[in-house]
C-alpha cells in the first residue's frame, strides 16, 4: 500500500480537476482521488516509521504526555499553515465558502490526497459549528500499538494541528482533537472539529484623519 | 503442551507463552524454561552450520523436542514441543516471524523489552492452534 507523499512536485492537476465542476459531495471524492493519483507516493513504511521516530523524539524531549500531545499539534499547525496553499494549488478545489464546505473538503479531498485515507464527515451539532471526521485506517500509526504508559498519547495529534493550521489560513479558527482512536481500542478514529471563531478579512485601516 | 520463548541475542526473554490443554504449573514451568535456556547454547552452535533460519530440532528433553528459528535481526524463537510434525513447526515459526516483525516495527516498542501486546498474544495462540494442534 502506498500513500501520497507530503511532498509532491508541481503537478498539472488544475486542468484535469478544473474540468470537473464542483457540484456537491460526490465530486469531492473524485477530486481527492484525482489529486492522490497526481501526487507522488511514498511507501507506508517510510511514512509510519519516520513519523513514529518523530513522536519518539517528542516523547523524549517533554516530560508529560499532555505536553507531547500539545507539541505534536503545534508541529502540525506549522505544517498546516504551509499546506493550505499547496492544497488549493494542487487539489483543484476552487471554492470553499462556508464552514460546512470546509468540512467536506478536509475530509474527502485533504485526507485522500495527503494520506490516502477514506474519511467521512458526520455528527454535526445542531447549530452547524462542530463536526467529526471519521476514518478507519491511519497510515501514520500503521504499526503502532500504545503501551500502557502512553495510554493518553494522542499519537497522530499532528493531523489535528495540520487541520487547525490549514483552516486558520481560511480564516476559520477551530479547535481540533482526537476523541476516538483505534489505538485506544475504539473501532474508528474520530477527529472532532469545532468552530471557535470566524476571522474577518482585515480591511486596511482607514488612516486618513 | 508446548512452551514458546522469544529471546534476543543478549539472552533477554522478550516473550514467553504456553500452548495446549494442560497448562504448566510452578516447577514444571521452571523446568521447561531451564530446558529452553540450555538449548540456547545449542542454537548458537547450530545457527552457524546452516543457511536456514529454521534450525529444526536442536535439542531434546525426555520425549519432547526443542525447535529453533533465528530471525535476520537475531531474535531466537525457541519452541519446546512434542509434535513430530516438522513442517507444522516450520510454518508456525514462519507465521510467527511475520507477526513478530509487526511488533518490532512499532515505534513505541524498544528492542529487549517484554512484548505486552494482547493482539499479538491472541494471534500467537491462534497460530499454535492451527499448526501445532
Amino acid at each position: 500500500m502506498a500513500v501520497a507523499g507530503l511532498k509532491g512536485k508541481r503537478q498539472r492537476v488544475k486542468e484535469a480537476a478544473g474540468a470537473l465542476s464542483m457540484s456537491k459531495g460526490g465530486n469531492m471524492q473524485k477530486l481527492g482521488e484525482l489529486a492522490l493519483q497526481k501526487g507522488e507516493r511514498v511507501p507506508v513504511e517510510l511514512l509510519a516509521l519516520t513519523y513514529g521516530s518523530l513522536v519518539r523524539q517528542v516523547i523524549a524531549d517533554y516530560e508529560s504526555i499532555e505536553e507531547v500531545n500539545k507539541q505534536l499539534d503545534l508541529m502540525g499547525y506549522n505544517i498546516g499553515v504551509r499546506l493550505a496553499d499547496d492544497f488549493f494549488a494542487k487539489s483543484g478545489v476552487s471554492d470553499c465558502r462556508s464552514f460546512q464546505d470546509s468540512a467536506e473538503i478536509v475530509a474527502k479531498v485533504g485526507f485522500k490526497m495527503y494520506l490516502n485515507v477514506q474519511a467521512s464527515v458526520d455528527l454535526w451539532n445542531a447549530d452547524n459549528t462542530a463536526y467529526s471526521i471519521l476514518f478507519d485506517e491511519n497510515p501514520l500509526a500503521e504499526f503502532t500499538e500504545l503501551p500502557e504508559e502512553y495510554a493518553q498519547l494522542s499519537f497522530s495529534n499532528l493531523v489535528c494541528g495540520v487541520i487547525r493550521g490549514a483552516l486558520e489560513m481560511l480564516l476559520l479558527v477551530v479547535k481540533c482533537e482526537f476523541v476516538r482512536s483505534t489505538l485506544q481500542g475504539n473501532e474508528m478514529n474520530e477527529i472532532r472539529i469545532s468552530l471557535v471563531e470566524m476571522l474577518r478579512e482585515s480591511a486596511p485601516e482607514d488612516d486618513e484623519d | 503442551m508446548s512452551l514458546l520463548a522469544v529471546v534476543t541475542e543478549r539472552d533477554q526473554v522478550v516473550y514467553q507463552t504456553t500452548f495446549g490443554s494442560t497448562t504448566l504449573h510452578g516447577k514444571q514451568l521452571v523446568v521447561a524454561q531451564l530446558v529452553l535456556g540450555s538449548a540456547l547454547d545449542m542454537v548458537d552452535e547450530v545457527m552457524w552450520t546452516t543457511r536456514n533460519r529454521f534450525l529444526k530440532a536442536v535439542d531434546r528433553f525426555n520425549d519432547q523436542l526443542i525447535s529453533a528459528f533465528v530471525t535476520a535481526g537475531n531474535y531466537r524463537f525457541l519452541l519446546l514441543h512434542s509434535s513430530r510434525h516438522e513442517d507444522g513447526v516450520l510454518w508456525f515459526f514462519l507465521e510467527l516471524y511475520e507477526l513478530f516483525v509487526k511488533v518490532t516495527l512499532n515505534p513505541l516498542y524498544d528492542r529487549g523489552l517484554p512484548v505486552k501486546s494482547k493482539v499479538f498474544d491472541e494471534r500467537v495462540q491462534a497460530l499454535a492452534a492451527k499448526h501445532l494442534g
